[in-house]
């Protein structure tokens, strides 16, 4: 353990600051027509079992957890002395990287100003490795002659790869009059720091290198709305901007096996195109009349429009390719000049004509309008490596109309019955999309128990089916038989089910569960089943009113399975060889048991408690030929031929157990032991060789640890706040 | 300027112009007044006197709603008073013993809470299952920093029912709700709203390019299912597969891409010194980042040459 002197100093010199502060906040007192008041947790924590630097990846995914000195929470709060308008200032994790601040101005019913600023880390990986340097943001240089393989595998572990998200929101609410609402909300979100992503430099089976993606982005949202009440209606417009802007817009990195540029051959570096700057606008509208017989009509709709022009880079940064390219007088597009109008109208009907009885109709549709013009690039460089013939980029336009109704039955004073039916029409071009118009038919029925004293039940069920209006093949290449999971002909079933039983007063029953299946009748290849199962049972007891006991038990599965058809070549026998037909089940399973309990030891003194969890989960991908592939030469035979992948697993174990000791009704210590086991396997990442075949990888994985920690926490929560929640 | 002056003004500044609340005036009758409350039920009033709800309408009441005070919620209570509590005529308490539906409890609080984010509660999902305002929101004492939530935090209420979108929070791959980095709300509108599952923005793309404008394009290269709903891809609330993809790569990819060259392929591994690797030939297309090794560009592409999302 370490030592643990420097922390228990800060701690006691901080307690004792709070201590002091106390004599004036313990109570609410008043400074010049204000009341003060306010709350803190503040403490220590200590690793009795620290993972190692390159395990912390899973450990410290969002959050920080540091060693030493801890500001988990502080709260404070102005209010005026007839205690109605209030200033408060909210903080959690207080100088980390998941930092939480936020002040709030609020009058009642009058105003409200909040500013937040909500950091959130993400650390992709804590044991990469990595030759070469980042001469300047976003380009990755290796030594000339190229490392080889056991200098890769041997290179140290680089600082994590990760990415920090630095949010600050300011939302003012203002009612200048009862019947008006103002709202101005603006959203700044920095992004820093790296991803891990890909760049390949060859063709099919040839090298790729991992490398860090720099992530220099910032983004800017505005938003101000207004709403409008009369005694019989309501209004409300607002307003949207979103703009976003890349620092990087590309990456450039070093082939780790070619030094030279040749023309139509190899490439020395590779360039890939990062986001582009974009934004978007937005104009909504919301209504609502009201009618007689307690009926609403309401109706929403928004117009929206997108813009891209950030400049292109150049096609290619293989110098051969490059000059060949110039010397031939090939000129290319200098930007996009992209642009996307949206449309949305939704309009419904609730109408209540008896009190058991409540009708809805629905009709929504939005477009999306791809308004670019279609531009053509006369030559595509393949990974800066060899020069190809141009394309046309794709304009995706694509429309969705739905309608539904439904009537709710209030049979009894607790039961009621709900049916449905739902209309849905996507509409895509036959240019870019295989379908044009797919329709969905969806009647549904629920059933809900409520009010009744012990229990409340509430079961649905719903079937729908999915047609499309025919199939329009595309590319060529495309197998014909292929339907592609958005767009295929589809039967859905889902149902539901959930339970909230008190038998007794002292004990609580959740039940849930869950049940959904597709099924692609006209898919002879492509996704053939998708079927999820949920269940969970979650139980709460009192046993005696100062001990309190819970446990759970959740479990997932999902199961989708596809066929697929190897295609190789350009003749029939290579196409549409049947006996290369391959079939793979891919199942994915999660599992969460957790147990809690808590207890007053020693009334108005000592609490305890303690929780534990396991949260399993794995996925498999199994594959098999319906036939042995027999049809074409050995190794076109061999490449037909499925296999089943290892199972895939990840368990993760926390536990905490604490006592708290209340030494006045505002102050209480709090002593924890807490601990988190993870473990993992994934045969493409366990173990992962930098160098491995043709690939440069980062090499980094989830490594597993076992964390295990004290942490002292002094609690200074006047009484008057002692309803609130830790989530503050 | 003393800390107390400027705290003032930073209290007082925005409210300059609020309406001073009213003057009192003569209850309706079969109103008994808060005060006949508060003589009873203590306790209840002990945790309620802290809430903003308390604030408003026990000691800052601004119309005649409001000064009815406990009786604006629970409805007239002279009778219940003058039988000493045994008769409850038609009174409201919320409470799973109470026989007023749900309809019209909601419609207790939707006569304040009928405006900006809940224009569109009526017809909405949650009221066609006859959810009921007071089973998410907890009123007679602070429980949560916002909202008057039940059970403190917005995913423990959202996951009271939707226990299998909490769960996902638990997967190995997953938006961070459990850290407290982001809420339901964050994308859906539990009170209404005119666009599927409850969503705050048009469709599921909108939603996402909220935080991931990156994303929005448009690109020169574009894909289609990126282009129509990132949910074709991925399971927003979670799942077992990195990027919180809906099923692994490769097979997420060849699920649609049934052409002719690579995609197609079904792949296979060995087993080299006790260990599971794939075939050489396959190394790049199963270990790692599967496909993304080469398309890291999949959700589109704005490099001349990106055409096969690689640039």
């Amino acid at each position: 353990m370490r030592n643990l002197k420097p922390q228990i100093c800060a701690t006691v010199r901080t307690a004792a600051l709070l201590a002091a502060g106390s004599l004036a906040l313990a109570r609410p007192i008043t400074l010049a027509a204000q009341t003060a008041t306010g709350a803190a947790v503040i403490g220590i924590r200590a690793f009795d079992r620290m993972p190692k630097p390159e395990e912390l990846a899973k450990f410290t995914q969002y959050r920080t957890m540091p060693d030493g000195f801890l500001a988990q929470e502080l709260y404070g709060r102005l209010t005026t002395a007839d205690s109605f308008r209030s200033v408060q200032l909210f903080g959690n994790s207080l100088g980390q990287k998941d930092q939480r601040l936020a002040l709030r101005f609020n009058d009642p019913g009058m105003a409200d100003l909040q500013i937040t600023w909500d950091r959130a880390p993400h650390v992709y990986s804590t044991n990469a490795r990595f030759l070469g340097t980042e001469s300047s943001p976003g380009v990755y240089t290796l030594p000339t002659p190229r490392p080889d393989t056991a200098t890769l595998n041997a290179s140290g572990f680089v600082a994590p790869i990760r990415q920090q998200w630095d949010p600050v929101n300011v939302a003012f609410t203002f009612t200048p009059a009862p019947a008006w609402d103002l709202k101005v909300d603006y959203t700044r979100i920095g992004k820093s720091g790296q991803r891990p992503m890909g760049m390949a430099f060859g063709g099919s089976g040839n090298n790729a290198r991992e490398i860090p993606e720099p992530i220099d982005q910032t983004m800017h949202d505005f938003r101000i709305s207004q709403a409008f009440t009369g005694a019989r209606f309501q209004l409300m417009v607002s307003y949207g901007y979103s703009v976003f802007n890349n620092a990087i817009p590309s990456v450039t990195s070093d082939n780790p096996n070619v030094t030279v540029d040749g023309l139509n051959t190899f490439s020395s570096r590779g360039r890939t195109a990062l986001a582009p700057d974009n934004r978007a606008q937005t104009f909504s509208a919301t209504g609502s009349i009201a009618l007689p017989r307690r009926t609403h009509v309401t109706g929403a709709v928004s117009y929206g429009w997108w813009t891209q022009n950030a400049p292109f880079i150049a096609p290619t940064i293989n110098s051969a390719n490059a000059d060949s390219l110039t010397r031939a007088g090939v000129t290319f597009p200098t930007s996009l000049d992209g642009r996307v109008h949206t449309s949305m109208a939704n309009f419904s009907v609730n109408s209540r004509p008896l009190d058991r009885l409540n009708i809805n109709a629905r009709y929504r549709s939005y477009d999306y309008k791809d308004l670019t013009a279609e531009m053509t690039v006369p030559v595509l460089v393949i990974n800066d490596r060899s020069i190809s013939a141009g394309a046309t980029g794709d304009l995706l336009p694509w429309n969705r109309r739905s309608a539904e109704a439904s009537a709710s039955l209030r049979l009894q004073q607790y039961v009621t019955v709900t049916g449905g039916y739902a209309w849905d029409r996507m509409h895509r071009d036959t240019a870019v999309r295989n379908v044009a118009n797919v329709s969905e038919r969806t009647p549904r029925i629920s059933v809900d128990f409520t009010g009744l004293s012990f229990a409340d039940l509430r079961v649905s069920y719903s079937h729908s089916t999915r047609r499309g209006d025919g199939y329009h093949q595309v590319d060529s290449p495309e197998n014909p038989d292929s339907r592609r999971f958005d767009e295929a002909d589809r039967n859905r079933n889902r149902m539901s089910l959930f339970a909230d039983i008190m038998p007794v007063d002292q004990v609580t029953l959740s039940l849930t569960y869950e049940f959904g299946h597709d099924t692609f009748p006209s898919s002879a290849f492509g996704v053939q089943h998708d079927k999820n199962t949920a269940y969970g049972l979650d139980v709460s007891w009192n046993p005696i009113p100062r001990v309190s006991l819970s446990g759970g038990y959740e479990h997932e599965q999902n199961d989708n399975q596809m066929r697929a058809r190897y295609r190789t070549g350009s003749t029939d026998a290579t196409l549409n060889n049947a006996t290369w037909q391959w079939v793979a089940t891919n199942l994915d399973t999660s599992t969460t048991w957790y147990a809690t309990a808590s207890a007053v030891v020693v009334p108005a003194r000592i609490e305890a408690g303690g929780t534990y969890q396991i949260s399993k989960s794995s996925f498999r991908m199994m594959a098999n030929n319906p036939v042995a592939p027999t049809g074409g030469t050995t190794s076109q035979n061999t490449a037909a031929t499925a296999a089943d992948f290892p199972l895939a697993t990840q368990e993760l174990r926390p536990f905490t157990v604490y006592v708290r000791y209340i030494l006045t009704p505002d102050w209480s210590l709090t002593a924890s032991y807490q601990g988190e086991k993870f473990t993992q396997y994934d045969f493409r990442t366990t173990g992962l060789a930098p160098a491995t075949g043709a690939q440069i990888f980062l090499g980094n994985d989830l490594l597993p640890y076992d964390a295990r920690f004290f942490t002292v926490t002094v609690n200074f929560r006047p009484s008057l706040l002692k309803h609130m929640r830790a989530a503050m | 300027m003393r800390l107390s002056h400027l705290t003032s003004l930073l209290v007082f500044g925005i409210g300059l112009v609020a309406p001073r609340p009213a003057a009192a005036r003569q209850l309706p009758p079969g109103y008994a007044g808060s005060k006949e409350c508060i003589d009873c039920h203590k306790k209840d009033i002990a945790h309620f006197s802290e809430t903003g709800h308390a604030r408003l309408m026990l000691q800052q009441p601004r119309t005649d709603l409001e000064r009815r005070g406990c009786e604006a919620c629970h409805g007239p209570g002279k009778a219940h008073a003058e039988s000493g509590g045994d008769e409850r005529g038609g009174l409201i308490t919320f409470g799973k013993k109470n026989p007023a539906p749900v309809s019209v409890r909601d419609s207790v609080c939707l006569q304040c809470h009928d405006k900006t984010n809940r224009i569109l509660w009526a017809g909405s999902q949650h009221d066609g299952r006859n959810v009921a305002c007071t089973d998410c929101h907890g009123i007679m004492q602070p429980s949560s920093e916002r909202g008057n939530l039940k059970r403190g935090t917005v995913i423990e209420t959202c996951g009271a029912c939707h226990a299998k979108q909490k769960n996902a929070a638990l997967k190995p791959s997953h938006m961070p709700l459990g850290e407290k980095l982001i809420e339901c709300i964050n994308c859906h509108n539990p009170h209404g709203s005119p666009n599927p599952k409850l969503l705050k923005a048009s469709t599921v793309n909108e939603v996402c390019f909220t935080c991931h404008a990156e994303k929005r394009g448009p690109y020169l290269w574009q894909h289609a299912p990126v282009v129509e709903n990132c949910a074709n891809c991925h399971d927003p609330h979670g799942s077992n597969h990195e990027k919180m993809l809906k099923v692994s790569r490769p097979r997420l990819c060849q699920q649609c891409h049934e052409g002719t060259g690579h995609p197609q392929q079904p792949r296979q591994v060995t087993t080299v010194n006790g260990r599971v690797v794939p075939v050489a030939s396959d190394i790049q297309f199963l270990l790692n980042r599967q496909c993304s090794n080469c398309h890291f560009n999949i959700h589109g592409s704005n490099h001349p040459s990106g055409q096969a999302f690689t640039r």
